[in-house]
């Protein structure tokens, strides 16, 4: 979420690299993007780990703001699986895993692309940054028609950063702490919820 | 098997950042590592898309359904959190 323009610009980079063929030998390692990936998670984990505003956030707690993020996330993963009829070339499996990238487009491209093929990973990172942009285009609309909430449940992961701002425009400050202990919640199941629905869910 | 693998070190990673969640140095560390790593890895992304003429020439669609999917994600979360908003917040304001 980082950074948005740079990720796509070093995607792009890599799309002309491939394109005219201008890989460097070193690069073409089979095993370096994986390798990279188990170091990413670590680095992933320990950031998150070590996030403090996160521990002060879930000590403000209750039972309805721990179904906020439980909500959003079956609400996703049924949105994509409702869609997938409408794909011709993906599964029932693959849609909820892009669906379940959940705006985070960054990691979960990443980790779609090691477990399932560059394909689904360009799928997911096209599909997740078309959430994050819809969600700060439509967050007004959302929040008149679906209330308080949506502006939250459409940002997903990306509720406690890019897309934060507009959240609290729209459905006021009071708001402001669920969008960030949502978007924390769903930032910390992505990595889970992907290898978890690629790999263990039989579809 | 790669995806149990990811799980693990992310869990591992969680337990090491919470017992060094004190020293601000690291964390600075960290957040490069993790922007750098995310770069490097959609560097590859590109890199494994543009040598498939199968995946260049499909974009097109490969797009449109990013967006369907993207489009069902927000209109299925949107609706449940409507109707925890109807359930649970709405009568407390």
């Amino acid at each position: 979420m980082k950074s948005s323009l740079t990720i796509v610009l070093f995607f792009i980079l890599g799309l002309l690299a491939g394109i005219y063929d201008l890989v460097p030998s070193f690069l073409a390692n089979e095993n370096l993007p994986t390798v990279l990936l188990c170091v990413l998670m670590v680095l992933a984990g320990m950031n998150t780990g070590s996030d403090k505003e996160a521990f002060y956030i879930l000590k403000r707690i209750n039972f309805r703001i721990l179904l906020v993020p439980i909500f959003i996330i079956a609400g996703s993963l049924l949105g994509a699986a409702f869609v997938s009829f409408l794909m011709n070339d993906l599964s029932l499996k693959e849609t909820i895993a892009v669906g379940a990238g959940m705006g985070y487009y960054s990691l979960s491209s990443v980790i779609i692309s090691r477990l399932s093929g560059p394909q689904l990973g360009v799928v997911a990172l096209l599909s997740n940054i078309f959430r994050e942009i819809l969600t700060l285009v439509y967050v007004p609309i959302l929040v008149r028609y679906f209330g308080k909430l949506a502006g939250i449940a459409s940002g997903g992961a990306t509720a406690m950063d890019t897309t934060l701002p507009v959240i609290v425009k729209y459905s006021g400050s009071e708001y402001g702490i669920i969008a960030v202990f949502s978007g924390i919640v769903l930032t910390l199941l992505v990595p889970l919820l992907i290898p978890l629905i690629l790999d263990f869910f039989i579809f | 098997m790669i995806s149990l693998l990811v799980v693990i070190l992310f869990f591992i990673g969680l337990l090491f950042g919470y017992l060094f969640r004190n020293n601000k140095k690291n964390r600075r560390i960290i957040d490069f590592g993790v922007n750098w790593a995310i770069y490097l890895l959609l560097f590859f992304l590109g890199i494994s898309v543009g040598s498939k003429k199968e995946i260049l020439e499909s974009f097109s669609k490969i797009g449109l359904e990013a967006f369907v999917i993207a489009l069902g994600t927000i209109l299925g979360s949107v609706i449940m959190a409507f109707i925890l908003y109807k359930w649970m917040f709405k009568k407390n304001e």
